[in-house]
């Protein structure tokens, strides 16, 4: 195994990152205000907003994601009179559609407990500071219930990097496809060997920039 | 006009009467201490007056404007302006504890007057005035509760209110610590300011309080300036509440 062997395989796996990074931001920068909306659902005084919303965190957190993968992509455009708009949709935004919806009903359980965690007291005190409810949402409970809730968030956010490689359902190339392939037609293991490497160094990087974020919640 | 006009206020949990008619009334700069065992509904009527919570009715009057009219709870406008003349302290400070000392005062100060320019220094003063401007970079997690509640203080006091209220502010507190506390509240009465404080401390509500509240049931059973009602109670359930909480 010499040298340019070895960065030839690190670049055709790596071929497959562009994607799968694309994919985990996306998840991410949707599915977190996605997550804190439906939680805000979840809590809605409203019993039809509270019933629906319950009914989706249900759903999407009891079935398995690549169920949901095939399902948006092979199963919407069979569904009678709607089937049709969703026929054109390509296999990555299916994966996006899948795995948004699913890391929201996620964060949305997580969010859904850290506010729990917040004391009835904060409020109070807001009401008599004279605080709108909007500046006692964003100023007073967001961020407590930001601080209990990023250990969970920082777990999800670790799987969310492997989940990416259920992309393989849909057979959208990310890094575990060009890695098979790269085995399949060269008859050698390292290619997965790469692949691992590289979800490691993925996942280095981001618990790295989740300690210093949860360190900014240290008080 | 008395300065704070409480006439008749009701108001039930479910079917649990906790207030059933509450009529008094304040002066600017009258120290009111209200006591009354546990449950008689001195927590309900602090709440109610800042709107914490509904009641099911009577009105409120400050400075002859209606803020709580004939039972409705106020609308957001009336609330605000409400919130900025009423302060409260709570019995667990409520502080926000993801803010130091100094953002405590100063942000809800700012979020609720956009533009003033007199907080850092109303700030300073104000942590100056309960011993704390060498702690304003610190967060609450790391002051006792003594300095938490002189914090809460302070905040309260950041928008100018006419009427304090204080919800048995030392009662979460080690006894060594209450000294601390309510000397400031001493000192706040002796600067006139107006202040309702529901509290156990009887020897705060003998010596700096101008008129003392009895509650019982939900009702003020009696009320009197503290050397009436602490040497010659006429009710004899007053007589009988001293007598229980001097033995303590
Ligand atoms: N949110 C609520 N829901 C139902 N009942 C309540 C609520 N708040 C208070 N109560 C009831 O109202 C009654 C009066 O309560 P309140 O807190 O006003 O008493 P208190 O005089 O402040 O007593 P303490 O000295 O123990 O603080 C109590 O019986 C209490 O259980
Ligand atoms: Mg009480």
């Amino acid at each position: 195994m010499d040298l340019s062997y070895i960065t030839g395989t690190f670049l055709r796996v790596g071929g497959g990152l562009g994607t799968t990074l694309t994919l985990f931001f996306v998840t991410i920068l949707a599915s977190l205000p996605l997550g804190f909306l439906i939680t805000m659902l979840l809590r809605s005084g409203a019993a039809p907003l509270r019933w629906l919303s319950g009914a989706f965190v249900y759903l999407m957190r009891s079935t398995p994601l690549v169920l949901q993968l095939l399902f948006i992509y092979f199963g919407l455009p069979y569904l009678p009179y709607v089937g049709g708009y969703f026929s054109t949709m390509g296999r990555f935004t299916a994966t996006v559609w899948g795995f948004v919806l699913n890391y929201a009903a996620y964060f949305a359980e997580i969010f859904r407990g850290g506010l729990l965690a917040v004391d009835p007291g904060q409020y109070e005190a807001a009401k008599v500071l004279g605080l709108t409810r909007w500046q006692t949402t964003c100023r007073i409970v967001l961020p407590q219930m930001l601080r209990v809730a990023m250990p969970s968030v920082s777990n999800e956010t670790i799987t969310l990097v492997k989940d990416t490689s259920l992309m393989f359902t849909l057979a959208v190339p990310e890094v575990l496809q060009f890695a098979k392939s790269a085995v399949s037609s060269t008859g050698r293991t390292f290619p997965f060997v790469v692949a691992g490497i590289i979800y490691l160094g993925m996942n280095l990087a981001i618990t790295w920039l989740l300690k210093a974020v949860e360190k900014r919640f240290d008080y | 006009m008395a300065f704070l006009e409480v006439r008749q206020l009701e108001k039930s949990f479910d079917a649990l009467p906790v207030l059933r008619g509450v009529s008094f009334t304040v002066e600017r700069g009258d120290v009111i201490a209200v006591i009354g065992s546990s449950g008689s509904g001195k927590s309900t009527l602090l709440r109610c007056l800042i709107g914490l919570e509904t009641v099911d009715s009577g009105t409120v009057t400050i400075d002859g404007e209606t803020f709580i009219p004939e039972g409705q709870s106020p609308d957001p406008r009336r609330r605000k302006a409400l919130a900025g003349r009423m302060g409260m302290v709570f019995q667990n400070f409520n502080l926000f504890p993801h803010m130091t000392v100094r953002q405590n005062l100063l942000e809800p100060y700012r979020m609720t007057t956009p533009g003033a320019a007199d907080g850092e220094e109303k700030c300073r003063r104000l942590l100056e005035k309960v011993g704390l401007l060498d702690k304003a970079d610190v967060y609450p997690s790391k002051l006792s509760g003594g300095q938490k509640q002189r914090v809460a203080i302070a905040r309260a006091l950041m928008k100018s209110p006419e009427i304090m209220l204080f919800d048995e502010p030392t009662s979460a507190l080690d006894p060594l610590l209450t000294g601390e506390v309510l000397s400031i509240m001493r000192r706040l009465a002796e600067e006139h300011m107006t202040m309702l404080v529901v509290t156990h401390e009887m020897s705060f509500a003998q010596e700096a309080a101008s008129r003392v509240l009895f509650m019982k049931d939900g009702c003020i059973a009696e009320e009197g300036p503290p050397s009436e009602i602490f040497t010659r109670p006429r009710q004899p359930e007053t007589a009988a509440f001293l007598g229980s909480v001097s033995r303590r």
